[in-house]
């Protein structure tokens, strides 16, 4: 094909959400025909750059050339105008509509619908670039896999010239990554440019031409494929490896006789669109410790939690407490507005949601207003959770000071196990280390912590072993002498040396 | 509808008329006292801790779109009467007199509150839970099918064991009537909007083969049934009145629910499962059964509703005897901003409107039909001047 070169240059953006700095000065530089890996853990501004260069969030500063014009990005239509298409992890498919008719949405030229033309035209369109998708079909009728390629291709027939994809091996079976990889491949040499975002090492090195790192809102730098590694690349992503801190943790209470509050055994736990979330995981977590669970997000860490709580039923193998039913359990959950707190409650009421059935709260069957307050009054004191008053709504309160509020309900009461995700999420580094000393003294009290993170640094500060988690599988058992190149291969799926693919 | 009632009788330049004396006597009896008495009670337990000119302000920020929906829709109205032929003024004065014209019409419209009360209530205890029970309607019926039926076949021995039996039986046939929306919802994800619906037409198509059939009065002539026993029915509460037992009874439910849904675990748990059931599951708090035991609240709740109207004001069953309370009730519940307090002066406002379009036809002889429109236009105006709040009592809903 005889098309010219276009190139795409984003430069020095900044994006900030309130108190987080997503993007502190970005380049990229992108080009037609050309597979771009933009790598980095969770939070480093992969989805929030890309998200700029689509028009769907403003930068607070830098600007983005087309072919060497700077362009103002206002909305995605501007965007698909500008010869741009996006393939994010949740589909904008109409799943009761074909998939011809999802090609023509906002799209239709002609002024009477015909739908035999119009499949007709797709059809011919999809054929022509060697895809097999039944433009006829409805959406809803086709897997996960069908729906990203029709993704891909109703961009195309948008005339994008650059395509981005944001994390499109997460939502497939191995199958489909060789089938998407060689269709990457296809529109590579069809001159399509393609930013392909991940957190997956192996997958990136195999298809991309170009690697650009992101870490902590930063390019760390860019690399051609061809002359780097998994080695240098892990460096990228995760920062210079700090020493273990070995110090400053205080005494350590586990012996051998420490009781066991928890033992999991062979679990299998199925995610919410069939396939295995966790594969055959064992671990007991004992009196006093914090067992860390370290990963990328979405290694199988929220099944697991799920699981641990009861929420969600092991298809296989077992979770045994030692009473026989669960204990009374600390959550602080990943999602803090979610699965943590009503917004519309106040610090009050949210407080009370995992302590609904706290005596101490209630005069005979009726809850006491008075001791519920006074409770909540304590905690906002102890905690240093900024708010008006008890009664003030949370969702009024600022991340760091709801994500207080959920440590607080957590550890209120000292439960024998409390389960941590991600628990520092948000916080100043004053507010992070309070949280953590909360930790560590509930387990001197013979508490025991199950702490999963995607904070490397806080797994190696607070717990003294930990497993990696890749793909619902356990990589490796380690503790804070582990190295973190290690600890870092593990976590981007490769065992010793060699890359461990899953077999789904 | 207040606002310009209120103004006309000294507008109309009347004084020492029926309407004036009315004026005062209603500042007296007074639903507008209870409302607002009720309304800073309510405030007052969410703000506790704000000094008491942040609490007015709280007040006024709370109340404002209430009035100002309420104004909207009395000048709708009465544009609409005004359309039709008929002096406004004359249609307010007329009006505001047959909702508080005299002690019987002030009970009358008390009176008509009553079914307002219960299906209100029901609505509540159900959005609050984060479910749509379009259903109200059907669940009264049910519980009206059920008393007529125990009222009319069994003999009492006693006023009291009837009202307790009858009662629990009343409250059990809606529980089972939602229970079965509900079980669909939480088993099958039907959409509980649509199967309560539906259980509505079947519940009123079960009425009408029932007072054709084995209800039917025993003269045979009109479709509906023979009167309740006289042990079966409320006792009346003032002399010379209709108002019966069946508002107290009311009013008492108005309280526990308040009580249930700010001073009980369950009650904190349906709240806690309306306004993020995620959040509830992760906090321990089985959401399913929740939402079960809400919606056979609700149901039970509206069943009585039906069982005191039969029981308290008609006497028999016919097929017309919910003229649409169950929808009218989310007017009434919304108004009062879900809040069980809160709400008994939106349903006494519900009630008097009723009373005072009644008099409307009854003395201008306007059509039902408009008297209809302007209830219509009170309902629009609320549910559009609260489309927020109601967007986000209802917008997190599961599976969505």
């Amino acid at each position: 094909m005889n098309v010219p070169v276009r190139h795409i240059h984003l430069q020095n953006i900044h994006k900030r959400f309130s108190a987080i700095r997503a993007l502190r000065g970005v380049n990229l530089s992108l080009r037609t025909g050309e597979v771009h890996a933009l790598l980095g853990q969770n939070g480093a501004g992969k989805s929030t750059l890309m998200k700029i260069l689509y028009g769907l969030y403003q930068p607070d500063a830098g600007r983005i050339l087309f072919d060497e014009q700077p362009v103002v990005i206002e909305s995605p239509a501007q965007a698909i105008r500008l010869g741009l298409g996006f393939v994010q992890q949740h589909f904008s498919l109409v799943e009761s509509l074909t998939v011809a008719e999802n090609f023509a949405l906002g799209a239709l030229s002609e002024r009477i619908y015909q739908p035999a033309a119009l499949q007709t035209r797709i059809q011919e369109f999809i054929d022509a670039r060697g895809m097999a998708i039944d433009a006829g079909a409805r959406v809803a009728d086709l897997s996960v896999g069908e729906k990203q390629r029709v993704e891909i291709l109703k961009a195309l027939y948008r005339q994008a010239r650059f395509l981005i994809l944001d994390e499109p091996t997460s939502v497939l079976s191995p199958a489909e990554i060789r089938n998407l990889f060689a269709e990457l491949e296809a529109l590579r040499r069809n001159d399509i440019g393609i930013v392909f975002i991940s957190h997956k090492l192996a997958e990136v090195l195999e298809i991309s031409d170009r690697i650009t790192v992101l870490r902590e809102g930063r390019a760390v730098g860019t690399t051609d494929a061809d002359s780097s590694d998994a080695a240098a690349l892990t460096a990228m992503m995760m920062g210079e490896a700090q020493p273990p801190r070995k110090a400053d943790k205080g005494p350590w209470p586990r012996s051998q006789a420490a009781k066991t509050l928890l033992t999991v055994e062979h679990l299998q736990v199925r995610r919410d669109t069939g396939g295995l979330a966790l594969q055959a995981i064992s671990f007991e977590l004992k009196a006093g410790e914090i067992l860390g669970v370290a990963g990328v997000d979405g290694s199988g860490q929220q099944e697991l939690v799920e699981a641990v709580l009861g929420l969600r039923a092991p298809a296989r193998g077992r979770i045994r407490w030692p009473g026989g039913s669960p204990p009374r359990m600390g959550l602080i959950p990943a999602d803090r507005l979610r699965q943590g707190l009503v917004p519309e409650f106040s610090v009050a009421e949210n407080l009370l949601l995992a302590h609904a059935d706290d005596p101490g709260l209630k005069m005979g069957p009726f809850y006491a207003p008075r001791k519920i307050e006074q409770l909540a009054r304590k905690t906002i004191a102890q905690f240093g959770i900024v708010c008006r008053d008890p009664h003030q709504p949370v969702q009024e309160l600022s991340g760091g000071n709801q994500q207080k509020l959920l440590v607080a309900r957590a550890v209120h009461g000292s439960p024998p196990v409390v389960v941590a995700v991600n628990p520092t999420w948000g916080l100043d580094v004053a507010a992070a280390a309070a949280v953590q000393q909360r930790l560590r003294d509930l387990c001197r009290r013979g508490s025991a912590v199950l702490l999963v993170s995607t904070d490397i640094d806080e797994i190696y500060a607070l717990s003294r072993r930990f497993f990696v988690l890749y793909n619902g599988r356990l990589m490796g058992w380690a503790d804070p002498s582990t190295s973190i190149e290690t600890v870092g291969r593990w976590m981007v799926g490769m065992a010793d040396g060699s890359e461990a693919r899953a077999k789904d | 509808m207040s606002l310009s009632a209120v103004r006309s009788p000294s507008a109309s330049n009347r004084t020492g008329t029926p309407s004036w004396r009315l004026l005062t006597m209603t500042s007296k009896i007074s639903s507008n006292k209870i409302a607002e008495s009720l309304q800073i009670q309510f405030i007052s337990e969410i703000h506790v801790a704000l000094s008491s000119t942040e609490k007015w302000r709280a007040v006024a920020v709370q109340t404002w779109p209430s009035l100002v929906a309420l104004a909207v829709a009395s000048l709708a109205g009465l544009a609409v009467v005004a359309l039709a032929g008929h002096s406004s003024l004359d249609a307010a004065r007329i009006m505001f007199e047959g909702a508080f014209g005299d002690r019987y019409a002030v009970t009358e419209s008390l009176l008509k509150s009553v079914p307002l009360l219960f299906t209100g209530l029901a609505v509540i205890v159900a959005f609050r839970a984060g479910i749509w029970n379009i259903g109200a309607d059907g669940q009264f019926m049910l519980g009206a099918l059920v008393a007529t039926f125990l009222g009319v076949k069994v003999v009492w021995p006693s006023p009291l064991l009837a009202f307790a039996v009858i009662g629990v039986c009343a409250f059990l046939a809606g529980s089972l009537w939602a229970g079965i929306a509900s079980a669909l919802r939480e088993w099958r994800f039907v959409s509980e909007v649509i199967s309560t619906i539906m259980l509505n037409l079947i519940a009123l198509q079960l009425i009408s083969l029932m007072v054709h059939g084995p209800l039917q009065e025993a003269a045979g002539t009109y479709p509906q049934s023979d009167r309740l026993v006289e042990a079966a029915r409320l006792a009346r509460w003032i002399p010379g009145t209709r108002l019966h037992a069946g508002f107290l009874l009311g009013l008492a439910l108005c309280g526990a629910l308040w009580l249930l849904l700010f001073r009980l675990p369950l009650g904190f748990r349906i709240r806690a499962i309306g306004q993020n059931p995620e959040a509830a599951r992760f906090a321990g708090i089985p959401v399913r059964r929740t939402a079960v035991m809400a919606m056979l609240l609700s149901g039970g709740l509206a069943a009585l509703g039906g069982y005191v109207e039969v029981a308290g004001v008609t006497y028999r069953l016919y097929e017309n005897i919910s003229p649409g309370y169950g929808f009218t009730a989310i007017a009434v519940a919304l108004l009062g901003r879900l809040h069980p307090l809160a709400m008994i002066p939106a349903a006494l406002l519900f009630g008097g409107l009723e009373s005072a379009t009644r008099a409307l036809q009854r003395n201008l002889g306007v059509s039902p039909v408009l008297a209809e429109i302007i209830q219509a236009f009170v309902i629009l105006a609320v549910v559009g001047f609260e489309a927020r709040r109601v967007r986000q009592w209802l917008g997190r809903r599961r599976g969505s």
